[in-house]
């Protein structure tokens, strides 16, 4: 099997039983909690996208390893043609699903450990690289769902990984045994890893000497014995969980982004999953490069869909109203799309300026400045995006009843009533009820953090922008003298 | 652990009674998974109740595994069509190194 079907992905969840805690009581079963189905419905929607023909070219690569056609997701960039495709995948499932695509973070930790192991068995001498792709053949071959999980829980800010008073805020090594090796420790903020057959871990940040136990890359397996997952829960948890019918939600197959604390107690991952143990100096290389590959397709990608949902959302809230035609309504439609599109139009540089790296192993990663644009722009670009959709969208956005109250016998009729403008009020309230999850909902801070918090995307800026060569231009055109 | 073949992978058996009931195709590794959770965390891959493991005994090749409770064969086979699966092991016969599993019903 290269492919595997929406049908197949599920029957494979059937049989998952990971030890999953979820709003106060343990899952028995991911599809007979609302929360957890959303997730993995989510799921089942990417593995139907690279069913359909219509997407083939992108959502379906072929296997660098193998020459089998195999789910983008399972992908190591080759050529800017990847990676093009990759951030149009991106897009697609946000437009698709409107909340994670949960196997994204596993695509861009793959690409990072195919770049960074190749390159630590070259200087090192390791079998990294050798290791990593018997089992990237192996998951390209079982068309698995691989999530990632890099954010430690870090503990006490002021204080380095072997400082903490509680070492298990960083993942780390217990035991290093003839057959493999023994973790634990904590990650947070984990994306689908509930409903993924595999997640690959990477290290939170670089490391320095001296912090070897916390230098780990590894793959585990969903229900690995020892890792427990605590799901996120708040307001839109509890409405789902208790609605008496999921399609007045706002989202109401795929629901909001799921994610989940995963702990770690004393975890074994046999050394055939195990991609770096102990190289501190690799650390920073591998995490970055996840960061440069995750920034174009979460910031310039992914939330760009969002933003596209959102839009379309708001237009129909206009049209439903009566304002679409208001100047200053369209106005602000614009400038959606704007933000939005700078967005994207950053990402495609990001993957048209990308390039091997390192030189020589066939991997290659997006440009990194435009990666970091793309990111830095719709975390700023997405509230003033929520903003507008709330302004269009109007008071009813988060004051509205519920959608069932217009059936009531009694109340339905003045709902109904005081609802109803250019579109009646089932119309109004179905469209309001999209907007509040959208701006009154997760993704604003979500889009804030996700793929790091603007201030690493300011750092990297700074980095890589050659503030001297634009000194120099602009002294050049005053005809000041060097000096 | 036994040496993998070029594709990395081995092949698990499961056997009740008498009879070879199931191969599972994993990544090399994915027995000293199973054996690492049957004698260090006393569990069977993707259950959560504690004592269902009465007997593991380690053997040339493989291991014999008692259950707990009377079971039957169906019952022992279900049980470990779910721990393979949630530990990345799938019906098939991979190239590589192979084990045997004898599982066993306590009573």
């Amino acid at each position: 099997m290269a492919l595997k079907t929406s049908k197949e992905y599920l029957e494979s969840v059937k049989k998952l039983s990971p030890r999953v805690y979820c709003g106060g009581k343990w899952v028995k079963g991911l599809l007979n909690n609302k929360i957890t189905r959303s997730m993995v419905m989510a799921n089942a929607a990417i593995y139907e996208l690279a069913e359909d023909p219509k997407y083939k070219e992108i959502m379906v690569a072929t296997s660098h390893l193998t020459g089998e056609p195999i789910n983008r997701n399972l992908n190591v960039a080759r050529n800017i043609h990847d990676l093009d495709m990759r951030q149009e995948m991106a897009l697609l499932t946000s437009q698709t699903v409107g909340t994670c695509n949960y196997r994204c973070v596993g695509c861009d930790a793959l690409n990072s450990l195919a770049s960074t192991t190749w390159e630590m068995d070259r200087d090192l001498k390791t079998k990294y690289n050798e290791r990593f792709n018997k089992w990237l053949a192996f998951a390209q071959a079982n068309d698995l769902a691989v999530s990632g999980a890099i954010t430690d829980a870090k503990g006490d800010r002021k204080k380095r990984p072997s400082q903490q008073d509680e070492p298990d805020t960083f993942v780390h090594l217990v035991e290093k045994r003839d057959d493999g090796i023994v973790v634990r420790g904590i990650k947070v903020s984990q994306s689908g890893a509930i409903g993924s057959h595999e997640t690959l871990v990477l290290p939170g940040g670089a490391l320095r000497e001296g912090e070897e136990a916390f230098a780990l890359a590894f793959a585990v397996q969903n229900g690995a014995p020892g890792l427990t997952y605590i799901c996120q829960y708040n307001a839109y948890s509890a409405e789902r969980e208790f609605c008496e019918d999921e399609s007045e939600l706002g989202t109401p197959i795929y629901g909001q982004r799921e994610t989940s604390t995963m702990v770690f107690d004393n975890v074994f991952i046999p050394w055939e999953r195990v991609f770096l143990c102990g190289e501190t100096k690799f650390c920073g290389k591998m995490v970055t490069r996840f960061a440069k590959a995750h920034r174009m397709n979460c910031g310039g990608a992914c939330k760009v869909g969002f933003a596209d949902l959102i839009i379309g959302g708001t237009v129909l809230a206009a049209e439903y109203t009566g304002v679409d035609k208001v100047p200053h309504i369209q106005e602000k439609i614009i400038d959606m799309v704007r933000y939005s599109e700078t967005s994207h139009a950053c990402a495609i540089a990001a993957a048209m300026r990308g390039r091997e790296e390192p030189k020589g192993s066939g991997v290659f990663l997006p440009d990194d400045l435009f990666g970091n644009a793309a990111k830095l722009n719709i975390a700023h670009g997405f509230w003033e995006i929520i903003k507008n959709a709330g302004d269009i969208g109007g008071g009813l956005v988060v004051t509205m009843p519920r959608q069932k109250d217009l059936e009531d016998p009694e109340v339905g009729p003045m709902l109904k009533k005081a609802f109803a403008a250019a579109a009646p009020a089932d119309k109004r309230l179905k469209v309001a009820k999209f907007l509040q999850h959208w701006s009154a909902g997760l993704h604003g801070t979500g889009t804030w953090h996700g793929a790091g918090a603007p201030q690493t995307q300011r750092f990297m800026i700074s980095v890589l922008t050659d503030f001297d060569a634009k000194k120099k231009m602009a002294k050049k055109l005053m005809g000041m003298k060097e000096g | 652990m036994a040496l993998e073949n070029d594709q990395g992978l081995e092949t698990i058996v499961v056997k009740i009674g008498r009879e070879e009931r199931r191969s599972s195709s994993g990544l090399a590794g994915t027995f000293a998974s199973f054996v690492y959770s049957c004698n260090e965390k006393k569990a069977i891959p993707g259950f959560y109740e504690k004592g269902l493991i009465a007997e593991v005994q380690l053997k040339e090749g493989g291991m014999l595994l008692v259950l707990s409770g009377k079971r039957t064969e169906g019952e022992l086979m279900e049980i470990m069509d779910i721990a393979f699966e949630n530990i990345g092991a799938f019906p098939g016969v991979g190239a590589g190194a192979k084990y045997i599993i004898d599982v066993k019903s306590k009573e």
